[in-house]
């Protein structure tokens, strides 16, 4: 999986491709993710593509915020779609991740005001 | 007193051949005392060898101390015991105490009783072969004073015979699981239960011996329903068997015709039945078994119900506009009866609220203490009473009655009753389906379908929530069927069908992996330590009804049904 990724002075951004992450690619998401994220502490996912995500490609998130939060490092996400919020809520993760309307919401609140 | 001849001194001197005449009788008795005694020698060996040969154990006791005075060689190896060491002994010699004194009892009882004494069955621990079991005759043989001289005992060692017999039973008791099981998996269907136009429930009680009734149901693309409906004459695994066969025979010859039928029409069910019983005839007649069976059609579109009656009970219809019953019956021979036999069928006209009821002869000639049976009209005035219950709810009312009726829980033969209510028929708005691979590549797809039909829905239109939470519902479901039903194996098939109803969709997911427990999934967890098990939990939020179930051609249904807001015109 193509995974484009930005670095905003510490923080690595990864933008989620494709309109959905389904039991049919979160198993190549996790994979592919890992290695990218592994040198970081402060990860934002921006998920303003994705129109769809099923338990499963929930799952490979909370894979990469356990990953980050094991070394002290955080994963927030960012640009949600309505749907995909309304999964998020469906099963409470959204108390579980911390959340920002807009990639430069949640960079500020890394501490990083750049944009 | 004139001399006497016994008087010695006086007894004149014998003639030299009185001497001889005297010897040569003499001779002549020693001789016949030697042979006397030669033949009661040769007597008693022979009775000893046949006694030393019996197969059977034997002992001699006298009849005072109760010592052995015989003990043959069936006796020595049956006990582990050498006569040397036997005779002259007594039971308390040999057997623990408890049993000596059982032995020495029934000895006494012989003696005094003067009768022979059977006593089917006695345990015996011997020293070397364990626990033996005999069967032993005992015979008091009186001298000639008439007073009891000796206890003469015979006993066949029957552990064999014994552990034989407790064998044969537990493979009785086996031969009534496996039936059961038979029964359970081959014989017996799950009624359909979500056809639209038609509401049926099914009732067995397995009797201590299988009898092979059978049922089954074919559904013909929700328009015709086949309900069929049998009992083979006899019992057990063979019985259980021959059900299974039919059943087969019927599925069979009802395949073959549609394949031969017109594209959209039915083979009909008395042609269904001729050649199921043209297939099977031959070797029923062989294992002199016959079959009664009857095969029901309801038609769903012109209410009507065909039905081809082989000598199977009467069918019992409730006609809801009168709340009376009327009882159908054929002509027809049972299958298995004869080679030449042509089926007829009858039709009657149903209606909504209808109720067919479906049963073995079990439940009809179920008896009371006083031997009086259930009957027909007993059972038709079960039906009347309570016929407008829920199908599931009236056969449970007939069971209870039986119960009532018979006064016990378990029946001599098996009880099978199969009751079908025709309903007001609902027919879905739009109804489409879609097969996909067992391949996660696929869900989006799936979504793709569930989005597609809910833009062809209108009046009013599903708004994106419902769409989204429908296509969170067939994913997941399809999720768990691919990962978990057919274990991630992506080369089976899952069909998927959407039907829309005035107030509901439902959407079904049909597969042929494993089955699905529900019950067993736990509860997901929130506090983000587990990346899986909230689907389940999607799904149950999603939508507003799950059922996991079998549908109408055995596969594993996932049904899951939204409700529609009502139209606003």
């Amino acid at each position: 999986m193509e995974l484009a990724t930005e670095t905003i002075g510490d923080v690595t951004v990864v933008v989620l491709p494709g309109e959905q992450l389904d039991a049919g690619n979160a198993k190549e998401f996790k994979r592919d993710v890992a290695p990218l994220i592994e040198p970081c502490r402060k990860v934002i996912f921006d998920l303003g593509e994705l129109r769809f995500v099923d338990s499963s490609g929930l799952g490979a998130m909370l894979s990469c915020l356990r990953q980050l939060n094991a070394k002290g490092g955080d994963l927030k996400l960012c640009a949600m779609t309505k749907p995909v919020r309304a999964l998020f809520e469906l099963v409470r993760m959204h108390k579980i991740f911390e959340i920002h309307a807009s990639r430069s919401d949640a960079l500020r609140s890394f501490g990083s005001g750049l944009t | 007193m004139a001399p006497t001849d016994d008087r010695p001194e006086s007894h004149p001197r014998p003639t030299k051949s009185e001497l001889e005449r005297q010897l040569a009788e003499l001779r002549r008795a020693e001789e016949a005392l030697a042979r006397r005694t030669e033949e009661l020698e040769d007597a008693r060996s022979f009775l000893d060898s046949v006694l030393e040969n019996l197969p059977v154990m034997l002992f001699v006791k006298d009849a005072r101390e109760l010592k052995f005075v015989r003990w043959n060689r069936a006796e020595e190896e049956a006990l582990g015991i050498d006569r040397s060491v036997a005779i002259g002994k007594s039971d308390y010699d040999f057997f623990p105490d408890e049993q000596a004194r059982f032995f020495e009892a029934k000895d006494r009882a012989v003696l005094t009783g003067g009768q022979l004494v059977d006593i089917p069955e006695e345990a015996i621990q011997t020293a070397h072969r364990g626990l033996r079991f005999l069967h032993t005759i005992k015979v008091p043989v009186f001298g000639s004073d008439g007073a009891p001289r000796y206890l003469v005992g015979i006993s066949e060692d029957i552990t064999d015979r014994k552990r034989a017999q407790e064998e044969l039973a537990r493979a009785r008791e086996q031969e009534v699981e496996i039936g059961f099981k038979i029964q359970q998996t081959l014989l017996l269907d799950q009624p359909p239960s979500d056809l639209p136009g038609v509401r049926v429930a099914a009732l067995t009680i397995p009797s201590q011996r299988i009898d092979g009734d059978f049922y089954d149901f074919f559904n013909h693309r929700d328009t015709c329903l086949d309900v069929i409906v049998g009992d083979v004459m006899g019992k057990g695994i063979p019985a259980a068997l021959l059900g299974a066969a039919t059943k087969s025979h019927f599925l069979q010859a009802l395949s073959r015709l549609i394949s031969l039928s017109e594209p959209g029409t039915l083979p009909e069910p008395k042609d269904i039945v001729t050649l199921a019983h043209s297939e099977m005839v031959r070797r029923l007649i062989e294992v002199e078994s016959f079959v009664t069976v009857c095969y029901a059609r309801f038609d769903l579109v012109r209410q009507r119900l065909d039905l081809v009656d082989c000598g199977h009970t009467t069918t019992i219809q409730f006609q809801a506009r009168t709340g009376t019953c009327r009882f159908l019956q054929g002509e027809n021979l049972p299958l298995g009866v004869s080679e030449q036999e042509i089926y007829e069928e009858i039709s009657v006209p149903v209606e909504p609220g209808d109720v067919l009821l479906f049963y073995s002869d079990g439940l009809t000639e179920t008896r009371n203490r006083d031997g009086e049976l259930f009957g027909i009209e007993r059972l038709a005035g079960c039906l009347q009473e309570h016929g407008r219950l829920e199908p599931r709810e009236l056969i449970e009312q007939i069971r209870l009655a039986a119960v009532a009726f018979s006064n016990a829980e378990r029946f001599g033969d098996d009880l099978t009753c199969v009751a079908v209510r025709i309903e007001v028929r609902e027919l879905p708005l739009l109804r489409s389906e879609i097969e996909v691979a067992s391949d996660l590549k696929e869900l989006a797809r799936a979504r793709a379908f569930v989005r597609e039909v809910c833009s062809r829905i209108h009046d009013p239109a599903p708004d994106e929530e419902t769409v989204q939470q429908l296509e969170l519902a067939v994913t997941e479901a399809a999720s768990n069927v691919m990962r978990h039903a057919y274990a991630g194996r992506a080369d089976r098939r899952v069909q998927i069908d959407m039907d829309v109803f005035a107030d509901r969709i439902v959407l079904r997911l049909h597969h042929l992996g494993q089955s699905f427990d529900p019950d067993a999934v736990r509860p997901p967890v929130f506090d983000g330590t587990q990346d899986g098990g909230f689907g389940m939990y999607i799904i149950n939020q999603s939508v507003d009804e799950v059922r996991y179930h079998r549908d109408e051609r055995g596969r594993n249904c996932i049904s899951m049904t939204k409700k529609r807001p009502e139209a606003m015109s």
